[in-house]
């Protein structure tokens, strides 16, 4: 009885099980470093955000949020995201406003992992979000008290209060 | 009877060789399977999908969500809940009266 030739069969069978064993591993290492990269965004998003919420000069005109914004962009650029892979824009900020929803006021980021696993497809934007609401500012806060007293209040003075959660 | 070829390195060279073919055939498909035959695609949006919605809000789910994000809405599934609870923490009772 005639066998076929069997050479040549482990050769295949090694490189389809090479094959599968790289693709396994390849996936599991491009997610980890996409999650591991997505984590200091968010920080990197906190911390923005923390910056942009607590800043504080005493006023409460439009320039105060302007003023924040720069300091908030300035912490998150000390995070340096794209040596990391990462691929966006700039950190956007919410802020506070007629219209808006008080709550969604921080910082967001949209930006693209480093790996991308959509096989020739677009890949996944990622967005990560950080909003704790702006607490008054301390200008704000002299204004209404200085409104309740009968006072007329200049918005646009900057004045060197002192004043802390003093429930207004 | 002629000379004997040497045949050192033989083994080296063929190992070379098949782990170039082997990465080639792996970036082919890495590359045109997703596209043509949507078989690795399809499985990869599905993850894909999952890993942005959790990434986002830090609930399992795979909602498609457009992106970018208008905040005029005030649903948004990292603080409320689709039953309407919220993912807050508050008290399980009420303060007893003094």
């Amino acid at each position: 009885m005639k066998y076929l030739k069997e050479s040549g069969q482990v050769t295949i069978e090694f490189i389809l099980t090479f094959i599968f064993s790289l693709s396994f591993f390849v996936f599991f290492l491009y997610y980890g470093f996409n999650y591991t990269v997505g984590y200091l965004a968010h920080y990197a998003t906190f911390v923005s955000s923390r910056t942009f919420l607590t800043y504080d000069v005493g006023n409460r005109t439009p320039d105060a949020f302007e003023e924040a914004r720069v300091r908030a962009e300035e912490e998150f650029t000390k995070i340096n995201l794209r040596s990391f892979g990462a691929t966006y824009n700039n950190i956007q900020f919410n802020t506070p406003g007629p219209g808006k929803i008080y709550e969604y006021t921080g910082a967001y980021l949209s930006f693209d992992p480093p790996f991308k696993l959509g096989l020739g497809q677009e890949g996944a934007s990622l967005l990560s979000e950080s909003f704790l609401g702006k607490e008054p500012m301390m200008g704000q806060c002299q204004c209404q008290l200085m409104k309740a007293m009968g006072f007329s209040c200049n918005d646009t003075v900057l004045f060197d209060v002192t004043l802390y959660d003093n429930g207004c | 009877m002629g000379e004997k070829i040497k045949d050192s390195g033989q083994a080296f060279l063929e190992y070379v060789l098949m782990i170039g073919f082997i990465a080639g055939l792996f970036m082919f498909f890495y590359r045109n399977l997703g596209n043509e035959l949507n078989v690795s695609g399809t499985l990869i949006q599905a993850i894909n999908g999952r890993f942005v919605y959790a990434y986002r809000h830090a609930l399992d789910g795979n909602k498609v969500e457009d992106y970018p994000v208008n905040y005029t809405s005030p649903s948004h599934d990292s603080y409320v809940q689709e039953q309407g609870g919220t993912r807050f923490f508050g008290p399980a009772q009420k303060y007893p009266d003094q």
